[in-house]
């Protein structure tokens, strides 16, 4: 333990003794995250934190942060920790664990939540549908906390209609890493009051979120608010045992219509029309591959029936386009809106089915870590956020990409990802999914490594936004001149706010990238140009 | 040697994706914030080196040789109940089986001389000389027969008392018999020639010592001529039924003969309508799903063979992912009793919060056991109102015991034979 026995005795005068720990097996289980874990930049130089610290208050983070600041001690806040951009990255490290700061107070009136780091979407989503409301279960699984998602990116099937997380937060409770509390939103002017997001002059919630956000590299997010909305959950009926759990919908009030197309534009095209009607929930596209996740009894069942049915969906390539429809004023919207995608559909075309009245990836998004299960590992190779036209350019040219890496890659039949419409369809993402075996065949991981940069060339080449930046991607000074030298400006604010560098460095600006792996990053330096 | 082959299973801890799922309810089922979690090892210690995920993380160091076993280690691998949560939740999405490493970290440490706790070896001792986990005389195993009840000689239905209804709640065992004969069922027992079951040996990581139990107790089984072994203890039945198959290489189908719970039985005997309840039972009840009886309550295929790549078992595994756990025939037993009503608690049947007992818990951790134990009670109190807390084995009603009476709940514990007991006598004559 390299935490000097002066410091530790200061830290363990906080929290008490049951809340810290240096014991080694402890410290194992703090080295890797999850998500990421197999890129060779995060885990290949993840390293054992000297202590784990659990604080139970905003002052308790308070208190650690001040200690850790006058004996400039390195920290790394982890939420759930399912990313691996909390692994400790240089040595001797002060890990903060925030589970136990799981305060949830719902305003059902306002329709907004307060929450601690430590609370997960799920037990958001489970108290928020007791009062007839609901957030978003983000992709990535209901698993995550809220706040930690927030600071991310945050994006889930719901956001047609309620948008990305970022964007939902309100009042925001902020330890700097020198310890100092900023207040933000009307938390700012009335202590304890969350409701309101914006304050008077410049709005610093700018500056904690973005895509991919600071990875806890600009001090510790202790309490945030965030919108909540309407949501028929009382009839919503839990039903099943594991692994077949999931909601009956009400039929009368939540209905899911699917869409066949046999090419991607006709699908990007319905999606296109149907968000002008700014009806639904949910629009998205979905990969037949997540049905046979979803629907294989073992990973041996699933590769035998994936193998067995490929050919048959390599001749179709059936693209299928789903849409949420949800009555919130009662059964006649519902009625309505269906009216209206038939209407849509009868006028641009596509094989239009029922769904079953029965969900268990969207409202609560239970089984989002299925994407992990043929393979071991999963990684995106496209995050991205554009228009319509230019997400959809996109996947098409990653799917061509995919190609020449599969094998080792799992094999997709050229639908490697999806669509999603944002905010009313006035945004379009598209995220590309590489599913892989981490462990067996090394080789396997460097294939998908440089089939990673050659995604981020592929970005470049296109003018695309390329959202797997910084501690997921390669070097910030590589690619930072094609996107407006943002990581010059992190550099400002990570100097501004975390002067002592001690806030998980050296993230978000990670300089290690491909350096291991001798992946010759120069071309990019030339590729594109900037936006 | 250890039972489990680690490197069978290190593909799962090294493809752990640590989405945290091990630790928390069905995200369906998850119904408020209150009683979201559901394993009790991470909620009460918190620190990672408690959940499945991070002990995921113990085994690879352990087997890599990176981390040497410590008092402190030895505590993040058996202050757990083994009560299978983590695996019925991997298994829904991930499709790994953490369930087998923990069971490995026990058993790697008793082969490398330093597991299992100093609790656990008391236990062992006592087993191992007189047969039985109390250290009591065996002969005295049919101390507990109720005059008027007679034991066939020889019989298809076998009584597997098990060592607490033999020793401590003896009522259990006599309201078993009483039930037994009311479906007009001639059964027998082992009598002395009944040893322990064998689980507070293998699921600490005993396995030879486990393996000699279970040995003894299959001869004398076969011996018998049963064709059924009915246990009312849910660790009884699972070791009979999942254990000794697993111990000895062959699949649970190929034992010789049936295991059922008492619950099971009775309930076949309900739909054919040879077992009625005449007499009202006017109480407000909640149902403890016993772990054992549920989720990990699945036959034991056996499997041997090769991972390969994506971690696909060669030749295919089938997966015990607590879908058909013994979850309704109790439910259907209780609603069938006039006068009593049953409610249900948040955390039910696979996503059911165990009692705190099991995993050699409430022998080396009795605060850990009975924390688990209070988080339930309060549960019940909180969410269903119920009178009493009914469960269908006797380490869960003597962990809620002690608990209740440590807390001063409102509250009682009663294993369902007695509900049942009582709704087939008269009042004052069920015991």
């Amino acid at each position: 333990m390299a935490i000097s026995k002066e410091a530790y005795r200061a830290l363990e005068s906080i929290v008490g003794p049951e809340f810290i720990s240096d014991d080694p097996g402890v410290r194992e289980c703090y080295r890797k995250g999850g998500y990421g874990k197999n890129r060779p930049a995060l885990e290949g130089q993840a390293l054992k934190p000297a202590c784990v610290i659990l604080p139970g208050s905003t002052k308790e983070v308070q208190e650690i942060l001040k200690v850790c600041h006058r004996y400039r001690i390195p920290f790394v806040p982890v939420g759930c920790f399912m990313i691996a951009t909390q692994s400790p990255k240089v040595p001797d490290v002060l890990t903060i664990d925030l589970k136990r700061m799981d305060d949830l107070e719902i305003d059902e009136r306002n329709m907004y939540a307060v929450c601690g780091p430590g609370v997960i979407y799920a037990q958001l989503q489970a108290e928020a549908l007791k009062r007839g409301l609901a957030t978003e279960g983000p992709g990535c699984g209901v698993g995550a906390t809220v706040i930690g998602n927030h600071l991310n990116a945050g994006v889930g099937p719901l956001e047609y209609r309620m948008g990305w997380a970022q964007r939902r937060m309100l009042a925001v409770e902020w330890v700097l890493p020198d310890g100092e509390i900023v207040n933000l939103g009307s938390a700012a002017m009335n202590e304890g009051d969350f409701f309101w997001g914006e304050g008077l002059g410049p709005d610093l919630r700018g500056v904690l979120r973005g895509t991919f956000g600071w990875q806890g590299g600009l001090g510790i997010v202790t309490k945030m608010a965030t919108k909540l909305f309407p949501f028929p959950s009382q009839r919503l009926e839990r039903t099943g045992v594991s692994p077949h759990t999931g909601f009956n919908l009400p039929p009368d009030l939540i209905k899911w219509i699917n869409v066949f197309y046999p090419d991607i534009e006709s699908a990007a095209n319905a999606m296109s029309e149907l968000s002008k009607a700014q009806v639904g929930m949910a629009l998205m596209t979905a990969p037949f591959t997540w049905r046979y996740f979803s629907r294989a009894e073992s990973k041996e069942d699933f590769h035998e029936k994936w193998r067995r049915d490929l050919p048959e969906l390599q001749k179709t390539t059936p693209h299928m386009m789903r849409i949420m429809l949800v009555g919130l004023a009662g059964p006649k919207q519902l009625e309505y809106e269906e009216r209206v995608v038939r209407d849509v559909i009868a006028r641009v075309g596509g094989d239009l089915r029922e769904g079953r009245p029965f969900d268990e990836s969207w409202i609560n998004n239970a089984d989002a870590h299925r994407i992990f299960f043929p393979g071991g590992a999963e990684t995106s190779m496209k995050f991205h956020f554009d228009s319509l036209d230019a997400s959809m350019e996109l996947a098409k040219a990653a799917a061509e990409l995919k190609k020449k890496y599969t094998p080792p890659l799992i094999e997709d039949y050229g639908i490697p990802g999806w669509l999603q419409m944002g905010d009313f369809g006035h945004v379009a993402f598209c995220e590309i999914l590489v599913y892989f075996d981490p462990t067996t065949d090394p080789n396997d991981c460097y294939m998908h490594e440089v089939g990673f940069v050659e995604s981020v060339r592929q970005d470049l080449a296109l003018r695309a936004y390329c959202g797997l930046q910084g501690s997921y991607g390669p070097e910030p000074q590589i690619i930072g001149p094609h996107y407006g030298n943002y990581h010059l400006l992190e550099e400002e604010f990570k100097k501004a706010f975390d002067p002592e560098n001690i806030s998980n460095p050296p993230r978000p600006l990670d300089y290690a990238y491909g350096v291991d792996l001798k992946i010759d990053l120069s071309p990019m330096q030339g590729a594109g140009g900037n936006r | 040697m250890t039972a489990i082959d680690y490197q069978i299973y290190k593909w799962d801890a090294q493809n752990c994706i640590r989405c945290t799922n091990c630790r928390w309810v069905d995200f369906i089922w998850m119904a408020s914030h209150r009683f979201s979690k559901l394993c009790p090892s991470s909620a009460r210690f918190l620190f990672d080196a408690y959940a499945a995920h991070g002990r995921y993380d113990l085994s690879l160091a352990i087997a890599e040789g990176r981390l040497k076993w410590s008092p402190k280690i030895l505590e993040e691998v058996y202050a757990c109940q083994l009560c299978g949560a983590c695996d019925v939740k991997c298994l829904r999405n991930v499709g790994l089986e953490p369930m087998q490493v923990l069971e490995w970290l026990r058993q790697k440490a008793v082969e490398d001389g330093k597991g299992p706790l100093p609790a656990h070896r008391k236990i062992a001792g006592k087993i191992a000389e007189s047969h039985n986990r109390y250290g009591a005389p065996n002969a005295d195993r049919l101390r507990w027969l109720p005059e008027g009840i007679e034991l066939a000689p020889k019989a298809e239905v076998l009584y597997f008392v098990g060592c607490n209804s033999s020793f401590r709640q003896q009522r259990l065992a006599r309201a078993t018999a009483r039930l037994l004969a009311a479906t007009g069922t001639d059964f027998m027992v082992l009598g002395p020639e009944e040893w322990c079951c064998g689980n507070p040996l293998y699921s600490v990581g005993l396995v030879d010592e486990a393996r000699r139990t279970a040995e003894h107790n299959l001869k004398a089984i076969r011996t018998s001529g049963a064709k059924m072994v009915i246990a009312s203890c849910a660790e009884c039945y699972q070791t009979l039924k999942v254990t000794y198959p697993r111990l000895f290489g062959f699949s649970t189908r190929d034992l010789g003969f049936e295991v059922l719970h008492l619950t099971e039985f009775l309930d076949r005997r309900l739909q054919e309508g040879k077992l009625r309840f005449p007499y009202p039972v006017e109480m407000r009840v909640t149902y403890q799903d016993p772990c054992r009886l549920g989720r990990m309550s699945e036959p034991w295929e056996h499997w041997e063979g090769r991972r390969g790549k994506y971690g696909i078992f060669d030749p295919p595994k089938k997966r015990r992912k607590g879908t058909f756990g013994a979850y309704d025939p109790a439910r259907r037993l209780l609603q069938a009793i006039p006068g009593l009503r049953l409610e249900e608690m948040e955390r039910r049947k696979d996503q059911a919060w165990c009692c705190g007992a099991g995993g050699g818990v409430r022998e080396a951790f009795r605060d850990f056991a009975l924390w688990t134990a209070r988080e339930r009670l309060a549960e019940a109190l909180e969410t269903t109102g119920a009178e009493a807390i009914v469960t269908a084995c006797p380490y869960c009603g003597e962990n809620f015991a002690e608990a209740i009476k440590s807390g001063d709940y409102p509250l009682q514990t009663l294993d369902i034979v007695e509900i049942m007991a009582k709704a087939i006598a008269p009042e004052g004559k069920e015991d």
